[in-house]
C-alpha cells in the first residue's frame, strides 16, 4: 500500500517538474544580470530643442546607494563621484529611441522596471500628456504605480539635474517617502500613480490630477512679500517653487496639477489640494492653523483626519444638477497662542469646530469654483458618484456630465468637525497676574 | 475502449477547476468589451447558459455510465454520425490545445520572458504537454487536486491584495450597455466554461459517487465564481474604458499591488503558480485530443499518437499572426462557439437517446409478451 502511494506521490512530482521546467529553461534565455543593468528611477521629458523630445533620466548607481546605506557611503570614490544616481539626456525623435540612444554613449542596458517617478514639463503637458503615457501603457517594463508630476516654472532636465536628496540616500526610497506625504499634509495628491492618471484621463467621469514639483525659489527666505500686522499665510497657500525656506531638498512638493482629459490647464495650491481630497474621500490627516476667534492677532494649530467618507447628496430632478458634500473630520487641539481662553469649555470648543468648518470649506469652495468655472474639468470626480444614478451608459453619455453638466452645476461643500482631543491637556491655565 | 488509469470524482473536478480558472486570467477584460461596466454579469448569464447546458451532458451520460462521451456519440447516432460527432470534438481539443498553447506563451514571453522567443516558451510548454500526456489521467487528475486550490489561490489572493486601488464607482451604471448586451455578452461567453466536457470525454474512468450531478456543478460553480470575482474586481481597478484595452487584466492588477515599501512587486511570485496552471491546462487539453482520436479509431492505446499531435499542436500554435490575433481567435471566435459544440451537441445526443429508448423498450416488452404469449 505504501509502494502504491509513493509511485503514486512520485508520479505527481513528475508531472509537477514537467509543469515547471518549461519556465525556468526559457528564463536562462530572458536572465539580465543586475550589476550590467541600469535602472532608470527617474525620467523627465521636455519639448526637444534638436529633436522632438529631450529624454533625461536618472540611472541608479546600486553600488553607490549600497554603499552610502552601509556608512561608508562610496563618497569621493573615482567610480561614483559621490552621487547615487548618474544624470543623462539626450535629444530623441520618441520615447523608446531615446533609450536606444542611450545605450549608445552608457555602458548599461538601462531599463525601466524600477522607474519611480517621470516628470513632465509644463510645455509637453499642455500639449497632452497621453502622447507619451500611452507608450507607457503598453511598454511591459513600465508599471502602472510609477508616479506622474509636471513640474513648474523650469524643464524636467533641470528639475532632474537639480534632484537632491537631503536626508535619504537611496533615490528610490526618496521618492517613495516624499510622495506619501500626501497622507500626513494633505497638499498632494494622495493617488499620484500613472494608473489613476491614466484611467481618469480616459474616463467619461472624471478628470485627472498629477503632483505638482517645483524648483527652490531663488529668493532667499526672509525676502520675499512682508505680512504686516494680523496678516497671516496659511501653511498650504504656496504654490510649487515658491516656499519661502531654507535647506533641505530642492525640489518641493506641494498642490497639484491640473488637466482636462490629458492636457495641463493649471494648478492649485496646497490649501485647494486639501478641499479636493476632502471632497473626494482620499483625506487622510492635516495640520491646520486657524485665526483664533476670540484674539485675531494669535493663532490655532489642529491635526485633522478623517472621520468618515465624505458623504453625497445629488439631485437631478431640476434644471442643472445640485450636489451637496458633507466631508466629517476628527479635531485634536494642538496649539494655542491665546492662554486666556479655556477652549476646552463646551461652548469655546463649538466656536472652534465652526472656524475649522469655516476654513475647510472656503478651501472647497475655491475648488469646486476653480474646476467649474477656470478649468471646466472634473477632478472633484462628482461625475463618479453622479452616474449611480444612471442605469446603462448610453443615458450616461446623453447626460453629457464633462461637456455640459458638470460646468454649470450648483456644487456646495460643509464640513463637520468635531474636536474630539485637546492634546495631553485638559483645561487651559492662564499666566499669573501682577 | 482505452485501458488507463481511474480517477476519482475530486480529482475529476479539480481538472475541470482548474481548467476554468485559467480563463479568469483573461476573461474580465472580454466580458468588458461586450457590456462595459455589466461584464461581471455577462460572466454570470454565461455561467448560468453553461450550467443548463451542463445539465443535458450529466443527463445524456447518465444513460452511459461505462462510456465516454466518444463511445456514447457511437452508440447515440450510428458509426458514422458518432465518428462525425468524434471529429468534431477531436478538432475541437486539438485547435484550442494549439491556439492555448500559442495565446500563453506569447503572452508570457510578453510579460515576464521578454528576451525569450514565443517558439522556444511552446516548445518547452509541447515538450511538457508530451511528458503530462503520457503519464496518463491518474497522474493529471492527482496533480489536478493537489494543484486546484492553489491556482485558485494564485488568481485570487493578487486580486484582494489590490484592495487599496478599488474604486467602487467604477461599477456603474450598473447595466453597462444594457440588458441585451449583457444577455449578448453571455451568449458569447458561455464558451468560457465548454472545458467542462472534458468530463463527458473521460466519464468511463471516473468512480461515480453517489451524487453524479455535484460531479458536474461543483467545479462549474467554482470556475463561475473564479471569473466573476476576477472580472469585478479588474473592473473595480480599470475603469471602462481602460478595461476594454487591457490583455492582461490580472497580471496588471497584480503588478499595482502596494502595501507598504516593503510588500510591493509581488507579482512574480505569482507568475510562477499561474505558469503552472497554464502548463496544466495545455496538458489536459493537449492529453483529451490523444484520448479522443484514439477512442475514435478505436484503439486501445493513444500513446503512439502523443509525438505527431504534438508536432501537429505546435505548427498549428503559429498559424495566429500575432498575439491580438491569437486572442481575438481564442475570445471573439472559442469562447463564442465551442460552447454550442460542448453543450449543444449532447443535448442533441439525449434527444435521439430519449427518442430511440421507447423504442427499444417497445421492442424489449414486444418481445416479452411474445415469450409470454408462446
Amino acid at each position: 500500500m505504501s509502494k502504491l502511494k509513493a509511485k503514486k506521490n512520485r508520479t505527481v512530482a513528475l508531472l509537477l517538474l514537467i509543469c515547471v521546467f518549461p519556465t525556468f529553461f526559457s528564463g536562462c534565455w530572458s536572465y539580465q544580470e543586475v550589476d550590467e543593468t541600469g535602472f532608470i528611477l527617474f525620467l523627465g521629458l521636455d519639448r526637444g530643442v534638436e529633436n522632438k523630445l529631450t529624454w533625461s533620466a536618472q540611472v541608479a548607481k546600486p553600488r553607490a546607494i549600497v554603499g552610502a546605506a552601509g556608512g561608508n557611503g562610496g563618497m569621493g570614490s573615482p567610480e561614483n563621484d559621490g552621487q547615487s544616481i548618474a544624470n543623462v539626456s539626450v535629444e530623441a525623435p520618441t520615447f523608446t529611441a531615446a533609450m536606444t540612444m542611450m545605450n549608445i554613449f552608457l555602458d548599461r542596458r538601462l531599463s525601466l522596471k524600477h522607474l519611480k517617478v517621470i516628470v513632465f514639463s509644463e510645455e509637453l503637458a499642455r500639449e497632452g500628456m497621453m502622447t507619451y503615457l500611452g507608450v507607457m501603457g503598453r511598454y511591459p517594463e513600465f508599471r502602472r504605480s510609477v508616479i506622474v508630476a509636471v513640474c513648474r516654472g523650469i524643464t524636467a532636465r533641470e528639475l532632474l539635474e537639480n534632484n537632491n536628496q537631503v536626508l535619504e540616500v537611496n533615490p528610490a526610497k526618496h521618492a517613495e517617502m516624499v510622495t506619501a506625504f500626501a497622507q500626513y499634509t494633505g497638499f498632494i495628491p494622495a493617488q499620484p500613480q500613472f494608473h489613476y492618471f491614466y484611467n481618469d484621463a480616459k474616463a467619461d467621469d472624471a478628470d485627472p490630477i498629477c503632483l505638482m514639483v517645483g524648483l527652490r525659489r531663488e529668493t532667499p527666505q526672509g525676502e520675499g512679500p512682508p505680512v504686516t500686522g494680523e496678516e497671516w499665510v496659511s501653511e498650504g497657500a504656496y504654490y510649487a517653487g515658491e516656499l519661502p525656506r531654507s535647506g533641505g531638498n530642492n525640489v518641493e512638493l506641494i498642490g497639484a496639477a491640473v488637466f482636462q482629459n490629458d492636457r495641463y490647464v493649471g494648478d492649485i495650491n496646497g490649501d485647494q489640494m486639501t478641499g479636493l481630497m476632502l471632497i473626494r474621500g482620499t483625506f487622510d490627516e492635516t495640520n491646520l492653523s486657524v485665526e483664533d476667534p476670540f484674539d485675531p492677532s494669535k493663532m490655532l494649530a489642529f491635526n485633522l483626519t478623517a472621520y468618515r467618507s465624505p458623504q453625497f447628496q445629488v439631485d437631478l430632478s431640476g434644471p442643472v444638477p445640485r450636489i451637496h458634500i458633507i466631508v466629517r473630520l476628527h479635531g485634536t487641539l494642538l496649539g494655542n497662542q491665546n492662554l486666556s481662553v479655556d477652549f476646552e469649555e463646551e461652548s469655546n470648543r463649538l466656536i472652534l469646530e465652526a472656524i475649522i468648518n469655516q476654513q475647510l470649506e472656503g478651501f472647497m469652495a475655491d475648488i469646486i469654483d476653480r474646476a467649474q468655472n477656470e478649468f471646466q474639468a472634473d477632478i472633484l470626480h462628482l461625475g463618479k458618484i453622479v452616474k449611480h444614478k444612471f442605469l446603462t451608459i448610453q443615458q450616461w453619455r446623453e447626460y453629457d456630465w464633462l461637456g455640459t453638466q458638470f460646468p454649470q452645476a450648483i456644487i456646495t461643500a460643509e464640513a463637520r468637525t468635531r474636536i474630539r482631543y485637546f492634546g495631553l491637556l485638559h483645561e487651559t491655565a492662564p499666566l499669573a497676574t501682577r | 475502449m482505452i485501458q488507463q488509469g481511474k480517477i476519482g470524482p475530486r480529482e475529476a473536478m479539480s481538472i475541470i477547476t482548474i481548467m476554468i480558472s485559467v480563463n479568469a486570467l483573461l476573461s474580465g477584460a472580454i466580458a468588458a468589451d461586450y457590456a462595459l461596466h455589466a461584464g461581471w454579469l455577462a460572466i454570470i448569464v454565461a455561467g448560468g447558459l453553461a450550467a443548463l447546458g451542463t445539465l443535458f451532458s450529466a443527463r445524456l451520460m447518465a444513460h452511459y455510465p461505462d462510456k465516454g462521451l466518444i463511445g456514447v456519440g457511437q452508440e447515440v447516432l450510428g458509426p458514422t454520425g458518432g465518428f462525425c460527432i468524434g471529429l468534431l470534438y477531436f478538432n475541437l481539443f486539438l485547435l484550442a490545445s494549439a491556439l492555448f498553447l500559442r495565446l500563453e506563451a506569447d503572452r508570457i514571453a510578453l510579460v515576464y520572458l521578454p528576451d525569450t522567443p514565443a517558439p522556444v516558451l511552446a516548445l518547452f510548454m509541447t515538450l511538457a504537454g508530451l511528458g503530462g500526456a503520457y503519464l496518463g489521467l491518474e497522474a493529471l487528475g492527482r496533480t489536478s487536486l493537489v494543484f486546484s486550490s492553489v491556482v485558485i489561490g494564485g488568481l485570487l489572493l493578487p486580486l484582494f491584495m489590490s484592495a487599496n486601488f478599488w474604486n467602487w464607482n467604477n461599477l456603474f451604471p450598473l447595466l453597462g450597455t444594457g440588458i441585451s448586451d449583457i444577455i449578448k455578452g453571455g451568449l458569447s461567453l458561455h464558451g468560457l466554461f465548454s472545458e467542462i466536457i472534458i468530463l463527458a470525454v473521460f466519464y468511463s474512468s471516473i468512480k461515480i459517487s453517489s451524487s453524479p450531478m455535484s460531479l458536474w456543478y461543483q467545479p462549474l460553480l467554482i470556475g463561475l465564481l473564479v471569473n466573476v470575482i476576477a472580472a469585478l474586481i479588474t473592473l473595480l481597478v480599470f475603469s471602462v474604458p481602460a478595461i476594454t484595452e487591457n490583455i492582461f487584466p490580472v497580471v496588471q492588477t497584480s503588478r499595482l499591488i502596494y502595501l507598504g515599501r516593503f510588500f510591493q512587486r509581488i507579482d512574480a511570485f505569482f507568475a510562477f503558480f499561474w505558469m503552472i496552471a497554464i502548463c496544466l491546462k495545455f496538458i489536459i487539453l493537449f492529453f483529451t485530443s490523444n484520448v479522443i482520436l484514439a477512442e475514435l479509431l478505436k484503439l486501445p492505446y493513444y500513446k503512439p499518437f502523443i509525438v505527431p499531435l504534438g508536432i501537429i499542436v505546435f505548427s498549428l500554435a503559429f498559424l495566429p499572426s500575432d498575439l491580438n490575433q491569437a486572442t481575438h481567435l481564442a475570445t471573439h471566435m472559442a469562447w463564442r462557439w465551442s460552447g454550442i459544440i460542448a453543450f449543444l451537441l449532447p443535448a442533441v445526443m439525449l434527444i435521439i437517446c430519449q427518442l430511440k429508448q421507447p423504442k427499444k423498450q417497445t421492442k424489449q416488452s414486444g418481445k416479452g409478451k411474445g415469450k409470454q404469449d408462446e
